[in-house]
């Protein structure tokens, strides 16, 4: 293996459901060390890509590279390198925690004893271990989901929405955590729903729609060109608002913003957000409300909405 | 080994895996007491030769024979509901599909967990047997039954035999469930299945012929611990490679459902 290879590389991903298509040529890179944002809306086709990385279903067509080794079926030893928590986190419900991950270390890759310990310990369940899975909050499940993930020490880890269900401080763990992996050098594949989330931790962020990728690159690239103000006047200076930031920004880069008749939103940068403001003031416009920055929400919208 | 081990103690620690066995256990205990309590007035009601044959379920070696029968009858529905249920919840509890994400052989995966289910039918069998003989020769002394010589000439072969058989034929019912559960991805499937299948024999044997019906799954393990009870071992050759068969046509199945089916 090139230590150059990206940990996953897709090409041409396809999978179909009867009529429906899941995945639509798909095409995405993944490089060594990153923490990678997937996102996408229901059914755009992330947990598709995902049961096709871990080989839970075969694509129709494409071809998937695991560090640099071409995988499919036949090759299920590739997986030995990864730590998958796909969907909801999948546990018999009448063993402990420990139990339950010695059930899940068994399968696959041999794994050190003490290792289910140092998991559990990892994630934060080393003293309800011994706890029935069944009796587990969602969080606690989880969490257990990604210490199986963890337990052959895998420098690739697949993480689907696994911010499910967890409560803010559940949230600030899983965080955390993947801070310690990013720093430990895994690479993270992680989708999820929740953008602010994705937009604190990611180094790169894939956006799926329909089954294509429609945008993938650094977050701060990806930031730079989507930066937004929005803009609050009173409704009866909307005309003459709109004419005054289109002369600044350019014509079409204004509109009015979905959260009420008198906000509008201008595609800028949001260092010139003092600038706008001044031109508006000097135009005798009054400006009640002013709010600056980019965020992945918007872009992820932009993308998204049909 | 490490997956046989795994699987051994995902199915040690069900509570499926000792309510069935409580179950089976207190059905032999609840016969033979019955039997024993209600032989007076079968002696009255019933015939000598009627009479007579029921004492022989307390007499041993033939109660050995009896005893195995009677086993296999409800051992067979139990291992159908059993690895029925286990195939079942491999997809609703996911763990099927945590296996194969982590690189794991699916045929292997499957394969080893439905051979931890033989191996636990194997204990309970043994334990049945052995609690059934104890409670057959008890309870029949109680009733006043000569017990016979559970040590006879040829108990050390034929008793191993039966026992063999019988857990064989349970195996094939516990297949032939853990098939159709797997593939179906439904216990309650694999129960009605079996039980089908059970209906669908009693209802054949009125219609087919028997070299026809031999081939039948659970007639043919019935002829085989019949065969086993008898030590008639020549007469065991077909039913013994009639439910072979089925358990190598049911495990393939799975085989090939697992190896072919998306795990989503």
């Amino acid at each position: 293996m090139a230590s150059t290879d990206p940990a996953i590389r897709i090409q041409g991903l396809r999978k179909t459901y009867g009529s429906r298509i899941a995945l639509d040529s798909l095409d995405l890179d993944v490089p060594q060390g990153a923490v990678y944002g997937f996102l996408g809306p229901n059914g755009a086709g992330k947990t598709t890509t995902m049961r096709v990385l871990v080989g839970l279903i075969r694509p129709d067509a494409g071809r998937v590279e695991l560090f640099g080794e071409t995988y499919d079926r036949s090759r299920r030893r590739l997986l030995h390198r990864v730590g998958a928590l796909i969907e909801q986190p999948a546990f018999l419900p009448y063993l402990s925690g420990r139990d339950n991950l010695r059930v899940v270390e068994a399968a696959g890759p041999a794994v050190p004893a003490a290792r289910v310990d140092e998991v559990l310990d990892f994630v934060g369940l080393a003293d309800r271990a011994r706890d029935r899975y069944g009796a587990y909050s969602q969080g606690m499940r989880q969490r257990l989901g990604i210490a199986a993930a963890l337990l052959n020490d895998p420098p690739l880890l697949l993480l689907d929405e696994p911010a499910n269900g967890l409560d803010p401080a559940g949230i600030a763990d899983l965080r955390r955590t993947f801070r310690d992996l990013a720093a430990a050098g895994k690479t993270v594949f992680v989708s999820s729903h929740i953008l602010p989330e994705i937009q604190q931790l990611a180094d790169l962020v894939g956006i799926i729609d329909r089954g294509r990728l429609v945008r993938q690159g650094s977050l701060r690239d990806l930031l730079a060109g989507s930066g937004q103000l929005r803009v609050q006047v009173g409704a009866a200076a909307v005309p003459e608002a709109t004419a005054v930031l289109e002369r600044a920004v350019g014509a079409g880069r204004v509109r009015l913003d979905g959260r009420g008749p008198e906000w509008l939103t201008v595609a800028a940068a949001p260092d010139r957000a003092a600038e706008l403001n001044r031109l508006l003031v000097t135009s005798g416009i009054d400006v009640f409300g002013l709010e600056a920055g980019s965020d992945l929400e918007q872009l992820f919208l932009s993308l998204t909405e049909h | 080994m490490t997956l046989f081990r795994a699987a051994l103690l995902k199915l040690g620690k069900r509570p499926a895996t000792r309510i069935t066995f409580a179950i089976l256990l207190g059905l032999v205990a609840l016969i033979y007491i019955s039997l024993a309590a209600s032989l007076d007035m079968i002696r009255v009601s019933s015939s000598e030769d009627e009479a007579a044959a029921l004492a022989e379920i307390f007499t041993f070696p033939q109660a050995y024979g009896a005893l195995a029968s009677m086993l296999v009858t409800f051992a067979m529905l139990a291992a159908a509901a059993y690895a029925g249920a286990i195939a079942g919840s491999e997809w609703s509890w996911g763990a099927f599909r945590v296996a194969v994400a982590r690189g794991e052989s699916r045929v292997r995966y499957v394969l080893t967990t439905f051979a931890g289910i033989g191996l636990l039918a194997l204990i309970a069998f043994v334990v049945l047997f052995a609690v059934g003989s104890v409670l057959g020769s008890v309870v029949g002394g109680i009733a006043g039954i000569p017990g016979g010589d559970p040590a006879a000439p040829g108990v050390a072969t034929a008793v191993p035999a039966l026992v063999l058989s019988g857990w064989w034929v349970v195996v094939m019912a516990g297949a032939i469930a853990f098939a159709v559960g797997f593939a179906t991805r439904s216990a309650v499937m694999a129960m009605v299945a079996v039980v089908a299948l059970y209906f669908a024999e009693q209802m054949a044997g009125a219609l087919l012929p028997a070299d026809v019906l031999r081939f039948a799954p659970i007639f043919a393990g019935t002829q085989l611990v019949g065969a086993a009870a008898a030590s008639a071992f020549e007469e065991a050759l077909v039913p013994l490679a009639t439910v072979t068969a089925y358990v190598v046509v049911a495990l393939a199945g799975v085989a090939l459902v697992a190896d072919r089916v998306e795990a989503a």
